[in-house]
Parts: structure tokens; C-alpha cells; sequence
């Protein structure tokens, strides 16, 4: 589909949207229209922009936090047959756990702060990452590993410059899955309980039924998400480049 | 046992057992060989006979069962990156890294200063002939550039021994015979000592001063052949009567026990 | 891997794996005994489970943990049959198919539960609200492994049976249905779990009652045993049902598997 013509249907969408709503025939207070979510930005953009900072910085340190604790969990067991074999099956009964039972517990020990969003999110991202990265790291080539110790390199440069960089497709796609898992994890956290930060305001806004600021907060999220998406993105791109 | 300096390699009485209890398999049994300075000794012998097995152990990757394998006269317990390189059947080589970083991977991996490993790396690059495509990931060199750039990277510790286990094996056969050349004069120009594990039996006589025939079941040396040729090997020799008959005997050796299974 | 895994191998991996949550267990439970951690931020666990025991008896909890089972059981069994369906009518038809998938690839790309506050907007803070909150939220997850199952059927196979004379309710009966069955049952599994995920976050966020306001409610009061506890109970629940919906998908893929070369 070229550009033009999803422009097109955008403003289609956008301009049916509005005019149901005008018509009444879906009730605005509800579902909102176009007109309602620019008048939101209008009144309240600055908020939001501050918050959306806010859930930035948590994403971000979440993210820090999820990467390299999965990351190096993931190539440290995955490396051994035996540890992954005993260890992969603990961590995917973890994900079918709803992890956000964990949250108020966080809560309880960290407070209502970022801390607790970002240990959360963090945790969220980590089984995903960890998992895929063990599935990747012990389905590599073995001879590999026989090629690098006989030229001389030791465990640890054997795991980290030769097991890990194979996996490295795995792992992008293990943090492709837990990136965004953690940017909902995040917001999903701040929409319980928080102080700032864009789940926390569209939760105070539903709330007061501003149904305009409800749904602005959503597509910032939106664009947040697919913000650092489109990021993952290029640097999986540039890095296939690179090697090809 | 006082063993003479001048053999690179000293195997002796070497067995291996893979598993144990019922499952337990002799792969090796009782196998000694001595390999002087500079000789280029291969190994042949049918599928699954040990060859490899030989080769990994000889590595210092696998563990012996029985039997003491010296090095330049010390005794190997685990890999000997400066004292012996190794090629494998597939180059393996890492498709992140270009050629010419490929061939610096041993070096990288220990503390030799940046400007040194360049250095030696391209000049082992010269040696197999590639100085050209240096900077080429693997992807974009042939299988033949690709086998030639994990020789240039066995070698490039300047080992004492160099191990190489059916590294032409994936080639094909106009390939494989300028390899074969290639590889000659490497053995000269650098003047170290190789083991080499092949299936090709006239492969085995051309290149080799020394022919190991290995019989499976248990995996053992049953005949060693020197092979009289002389030097420097002309790729005109792999028609000659006297390589024919040298590649005639060993086939004779290897193919026996089916025949008797054939029959 | 190359070489296949040894029963035996599976079975000491199976004990060493026992050994390891056990030990984790009893650090848990001596970190509380001997106050390396504040025992009133991590109670030990067997305070935990005592409380498990009282609240699993208490008639108000049981009520809340009934509430949200029903919850639970009717997204699941709204979510399946429909995920599924629309999985094998896109995989069925292509026309569907160009049709739909843009829509549906971009809705499956979506963030489902920041949209929870609409749902409340629009259905109010209800069993209903919940329930199509949590249908919504699985419902992405199945129709892909709906169409997976349907493109798992080796149309060989197919062909062959029709060749035979085989009816068109035969071929469903003995050819799609087993052959599609393994991805079946894993859009059953994911149907079961996302329904609890959705499900809880919802009660959490907004309701009176349900296990997740428990949780949410028990949190804020600092009531530490309690939220555990339920804690507790969430967790082992689910990794039961995930372990047992899971070994089900196993045996039936080795059943296919095997069939197949019959
Ligand atoms: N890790 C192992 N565990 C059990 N058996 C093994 C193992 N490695 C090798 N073997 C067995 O040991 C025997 C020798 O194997 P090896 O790879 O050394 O043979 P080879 O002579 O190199 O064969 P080829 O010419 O096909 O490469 C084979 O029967 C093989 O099945
Ligand atoms: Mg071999």
C-alpha cells in the first residue's frame, strides 16, 4: 500500500469517526471523536508530554534492566546442554503466569514510585528475553565452539564472542517479544497505581469520564510503542547489514 | 619413555571409549604414531573409523581413555592454541568477521597488540594467496577462499603442528586439486609439521610423505606407507604409475573386510 | 541437537529441576525463619500457605475466587470456538483472507490493555465489561494459531483420502481434525491463559470484587500473608494449567506425528 492511499483511509476513518459521533448515532461521550482528542492535546498537551517523559525513562531503565539481566541469563545457561535443559522449563511455566499479581507486591516494598514500575516491567520483559535467548544460544552450532577453544579462547569467550553472537537473530527476536511486552508492562503498572506518567492520567481522566484526554493518552502510548518499535527495528537492520 | 625432541607429535597407546556400561563404544584402540619436524603425514580410512576422533583428541577437545599424547614433548591435557592450529571439514568461520578479522580471531583472543595482529594476519593472507579480499565477509568468498582463509587462520599462531580434519571434503574436484597445490606449497613456504585426516586416498599419497591406514571396529593404525614421490609434488604426478599403485594398496587394505562381508 | 535426549537424562533434568524450586522454597522460608529479610515484607512461606489454607476456607474469598472463575471459564469459552473459527475461515479462504488480514495483522500489533479505561467507558465496571475486555485481549493470540492449525494439514494427505472416495465429512473427521488437533489444543491453552490474564489486570484495575481486587486491595493495606497468599494461589493455578494443557498438546503432537508416518 503506498503512502498516499493510507493517508486516504486515515482521514476517512478520522473524518466517518467525527462525523458518527456528530450525528450521534456513537455516543461522544464514550467513544470520543477526533475533534474532542485534539481539544484534550489543546488543554492538557503539556501534561501529557511531561508524562510521557516520565514513562520514557521508566521504559528505557526497565528495558536496560530486562536486556542485560535476560540477555547474559539466557547465554549463561543456554550455553550448557544441561542447564538449559534443567532450567528453560521453569522459566516458560513463568509465562503463563499473569505477572501482574506481582505488581502490588512490588508496590508494598518499593512504593508507588517509578522504582516499583520499573522493577515490574523489568520482570515482565526478562522471561521472554531469557527464554528465547537459551533456545537460541543451545541451538547453535557446536562445532563452532570446538573451532574457538581449539584456537584458543577460554569459557567465557567462548560463550560471549562466539555462542552469543551466533544467537544473535534469536536474541533480537527474544527482545522484539520482551520490549514490548515491558513498554504495556509499564503503563499497565503506572493505569494501577502511580503518581505520573501516561497510564497514570489516562486512569485519572477515565475516572473524571474526560473522555477526549483518555483517548490522547492512548495514542501517545501508541506512538510511544511504535516509536521504540520502529527503533528495534533499524537497529536489527543495521546490524543485518553489518554482518548480512 | 625418553622421547627424542625432534617429533612433533608422539601418540601413544591411545584409546577412547565413548559412553559406558552397555552403550559404552571403543571408537580407538591402541593407537600409536610419531610425526617428525616438518612432515606432512595423512590419515585415511573408511567412514566412522575414528579419524576424527584422532584429530579432536590430538586438539586436546576430547579427553584420552588411555594412552599419553606429547605435544613437542610435554604432555596435552586440554587445547594448545600456540602450538597447534587446526582446520576443519567446513572452514567455520565466523560470518560476522571479514576475512582478515577471521584470521586475527586467535590472535584477538589473547593479548597480542592490535598493530602485531593485523600484521601477522595479513601476512597470512599473502601466504594462502588472498591478500586481495581481505576485507570480504564469508559469504561473499568461495568454498576454495573460504578453506583458505581457515588455513591462513590455523597457521597464524605460527604453530608447530598443524591438524586438518577432510578439510577439502565440501570442495569440488577442480577446487579441491588447486588446493591441493596451494596447500603444498604452504607446507613449504612455512615449513610446519601436518596431520592430515582425508576419505580421498589419492589425495592421502599426493600430498603426504607418510600414509596412515586406519581399519573401524575398534578404530586402529593397521599399515603406515611412506611415500616415496619426490619433491616439489607436480599435479602431473596424480597420473604417474607409482602414485596409481601406492593408491591401489591402500584401497586394497581399506577394502577387505567388506569384501569378506560382500562374499 | 544433533543426538536425541535419553529418557534418562529428561528424568534426572525433571529431578534436578525439583531440587532447585525446593531449594528455592526453603531459602524463602529461612530468610523469613531467621529475619534476613523483614519477615513483614516476605513472610515465610509457610505462613503463606497456612493463610492459603484460612482463606480457602473463608465463604467471602471463595466467593471472590468463584466470581472470577466465571469470569475466566466464560471469556475462555466465548474467545475459543470464536478465535479458532475465525483462524480456519481466513486460512480456509484466501478472499477472507486479503480482506482481513491487514486489519487484523495491525490489530494483533496494537497494545490491547492500555484500552481497558474504553472498555470501562463504554461497558461500565461490570462482569460484562470484564469478560469482553479479557475476549478481546485473546482473541488476537488464537486466530493465528487457528490459521497455523489449518495450514498444518498436509494437503498430500487430503488428496490422497479423496483419492480413496473419502466423504467430505471424512476427511474433516479423520484428516483435519487430528492433523490440526496439536495447534488446537495450543489456541485452547492460549485462549485459557490470556482469558486469566485479561481477567485479573481488569479486576485489578477496576471492581469490587474478584481475586485480582484481593490482591490489589490486600497490597495497599499491607496485608503481606494475604497477598501472598493469593499470590500463591494465581501462580500455582495457572502453571498447573499450563503444565497439564501443554503435556495434552505434547502427547497429541507425537500422536500426529506418528500417525502420520503410519
Ligand atoms: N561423542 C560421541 N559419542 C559417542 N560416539 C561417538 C562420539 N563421537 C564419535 N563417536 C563414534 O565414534 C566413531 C568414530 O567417529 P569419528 O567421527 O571419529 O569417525 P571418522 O573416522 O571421522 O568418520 P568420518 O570419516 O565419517 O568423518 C563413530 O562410530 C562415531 O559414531
Ligand atoms: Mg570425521
Amino acid at each position: 500500500m503506498s503512502i498516499l492511499r493510507k493517508l486516504l483511509i486515515t482521514i476517512l476513518v478520522l473524518a466517518l469517526w467525527e462525523a458518527l459521533g456528530a450525528a450521534g448515532i456513537l455516543n461522544p461521550m464514550l467513544v470520543g471523536t477526533p475533534s474532542m482528542i485534539a481539544r484534550a492535546a489543546m488543554k492538557d498537551g503539556t501534561t501529557f508530554l511531561i508524562a510521557s517523559r516520565f514513562t520514557l525513562v521508566e521504559i528505557l531503565s526497565a528495558g536496560a534492566i530486562a536486556w542485560t539481566l535476560g540477555i547474559s541469563a539466557g547465554v549463561i545457561i543456554g550455553a550448557r546442554a544441561t542447564s538449559a535443559l534443567i532450567i528453560s522449563p521453569l522459566l516458560s511455566a513463568m509465562i503463563a503466569v499473569p505477572l501482574v499479581v506481582l505488581y502490588p507486591v512490588i508496590v508494598a516494598w518499593t512504593g508507588i514510585g517509578p522504582t516499583s514500575k520499573i522493577i515490574y516491567g523489568a520482570a515482565t520483559g526478562f522471561f521472554p528475553i531469557a527464554l528465547t535467548t537459551i533456545s537460541g544460544v543451545s541451538a547453535i552450532d557446536r562445532r563452532f565452539v570446538d573451532m574457538a577453544r581449539a584456537m584458543g579462547a577460554n569459557t567465557a569467550q567462548v560463550i560471549f564472542q562466539v555462542m552469543a553472537r551466533l544467537a544473535l537473530p534469536a536474541i533480537m527476536s527474544g527482545l522484539r517479544i520482551g520490549s514490548s511486552l515491558l513498554i504495556i508492562a509499564v503503563v499497565q503498572s503506572e493505569m494501577l497505581s502511580a503518581t505520573d506518567g501516561l497510564g497514570f492520567w489516562i486512569s485519572y481522566h477515565r475516572s473524571l469520564f474526560n473522555v477526549g484526554q483518555v483517548y490522547f493518552g492512548i495514542c501517545l502510548v501508541l506512538v510511544l510503542a511504535a516509536g521504540l518499535n520502529g527503533l528495534l527495528n533499524y537497529c536489527e537492520r543495521r546490524l543485518r547489514l553489518q554482518t548480512a | 619413555m625418553n622421547t627424542t625432541p625432534h617429533h612433533v607429535v608422539d601418540v601413544s597407546h591411545l584409546s577412547k571409549t565413548f559412553g559406558d556400561g552397555k552403550t559404552a563404544f571403543r571408537a580407538l584402540n591402541d593407537v600409536s604414531l610419531q610425526i617428525k619436524q616438518g612432515r606432512f603425514v595423512s590419515v585415511v580410512g573408511p567412514s566412522g573409523c575414528g579419524k576424527s576422533t584422532l584429530m579432536q583428541m590430538i586438539s586436546g577437545l576430547v579427553p584420552t581413555t588411555q594412552g599419553n599424547i606429547q605435544i613437542d614433548g610435554k604432555t596435552i591435557t586440554g587445547p594448545q592454541p600456540e602450538k597447534i592450529g587446526v582446520v576443519f571439514q567446513d572452514a567455520l568461520l565466523l560470518p560476522w568477521k571479514t576475512a582478515l578479522e577471521n584470521i586475527e580471531f586467535p590472535l584477538s583472543l589473547g593479548d597480542t597488540p592490535v598493530a602485531e595482529r593485523q600484521e601477522r594476519a595479513r601476512n597470512m593472507l599473502k601466504l594462502v594467496g588472498l591478500k586481495d579480499v581481505g576485507h570480504r565477509y564469508p559469504h561473499e568468498l568461495s568454498g576454495g577462499m573460504r578453506q583458505r582463509v581457515a588455513i591462513a587462520r590455523g597457521l597464524v599462531r605460527n604453530p608447530s603442528l598443524l591438524l586438518m580434519d577432510e578439510p577439502f571434503g565440501a570442495l569440488d574436484e577442480q577446487t579441491r586439486t588447486r588446493m591441493w597445490g596451494e596447500l603444498l606449497r604452504i607446507h613449504e613456504q612455512s615449513g610446519t609439521t601436518i596431520l592430515f585426516i582425508t576419505h580421498s586416498l589419492v589425495e592421502s599419497v599426493f600430498l603426504a610423505d607418510e600414509v596412515l591406514v586406519m581399519a573401524s571396529n575398534p578404530g586402529r593404525i593397521i599399515e603406515r606407507i611412506e611415500v616415496d614421490l619426490p619433491r616439489p609434488r607436480d599435479l602431473k604426478l596424480l597420473g604417474s604409475e607409482r602414485l596409481g599403485n601406492l593408491r591401489n594398496h591402500i584401497w586394497d587394505l581399506i577394502a577387505k573386510p567388506d569384501d569378506e562381508i560382500d562374499a | 541437537m544433533t543426538h536425541q535426549l535419553s529418557t534418562q537424562k529428561i528424568w534426572l533434568a525433571r529431578l534436578w529441576r525439583a531440587g532447585f524450586v525446593l531449594g528455592l522454597a526453603l531459602v524463602w522460608e529461612t530468610s523469613g525463619r531467621l529475619a534476613w529479610i523483614d519477615p513483614e515484607l516476605l513472610p515465610p512461606l509457610s505462613r503463606i500457605f497456612k493463610m492459603l489454607g484460612r482463606l480457602l476456607s473463608d465463604h467471602r474469598f471463595r466467593g471472590d475466587i468463584v466470581i472470577t472463575v466465571l469470569e475466566c471459564l466464560t471469556a475462555f469459552l466465548i474467545v475459543v470456538p470464536l478465535g479458532l473459527f475465525s483462524g480456519f475461515s481466513l486460512a480456509e479462504s484466501p478472499k477472507l483472507y486479503k480482506l482481513f488480514s491487514p486489519v487484523l495483522q495491525l490489530l494483533m500489533t496494537v497494545p490491547k490493555s492500555i484500552f481497558l479505561p474504553v472498555f470501562i467507558l463504554l461497558f461500565g465496571i461490570d462482569f460484562s465489561e470484564k469478560v469482553i475486555f479479557a475476549i478481546v485481549l485473546s482473541y488476537f493470540i488464537i486466530v493465528p494459531t487457528g490459521i497455523a492449525a489449518v495450514q498444518s494439514i498436509p494437503s498430500g494427505l487430503v488428496a490422497m483420502a479423496r483419492s480413496f472416495g473419502a466423504t467430505q465429512s471424512q476427511i474433516y473427521l479423520r484428516i483435519y481434525l487430528p492433523c490440526a488437533m496439536p495447534l488446537i489444543l495450543s489456541g485452547v491453552r492460549l485462549g485459557l491463559i490470556f482469558s486469566m490474564h485479561g481477567i485479573i489486570f481488569a479486576e485489578m484495575y477496576a471492581s469490587s470484587e474478584g481475586i485480582g481486587r484481593n490482591i490489589l486491595n490486600w497490597g495497599e493495606s499491607f496485608d503481606m500473608e494475604r497477598l501472598f497468599a493469593a499470590v500463591m494461589l494465581v501462580l500455582i493455578v495457572t502453571v498447573l494449567i499450563n503444565e497439564t494443557l501443554q503435556a495434552i498438546e505434547t502427547y497429541a503432537r507425537r500422536r500426529t506425528l506418528s500417525g502420520a508416518m503410519h
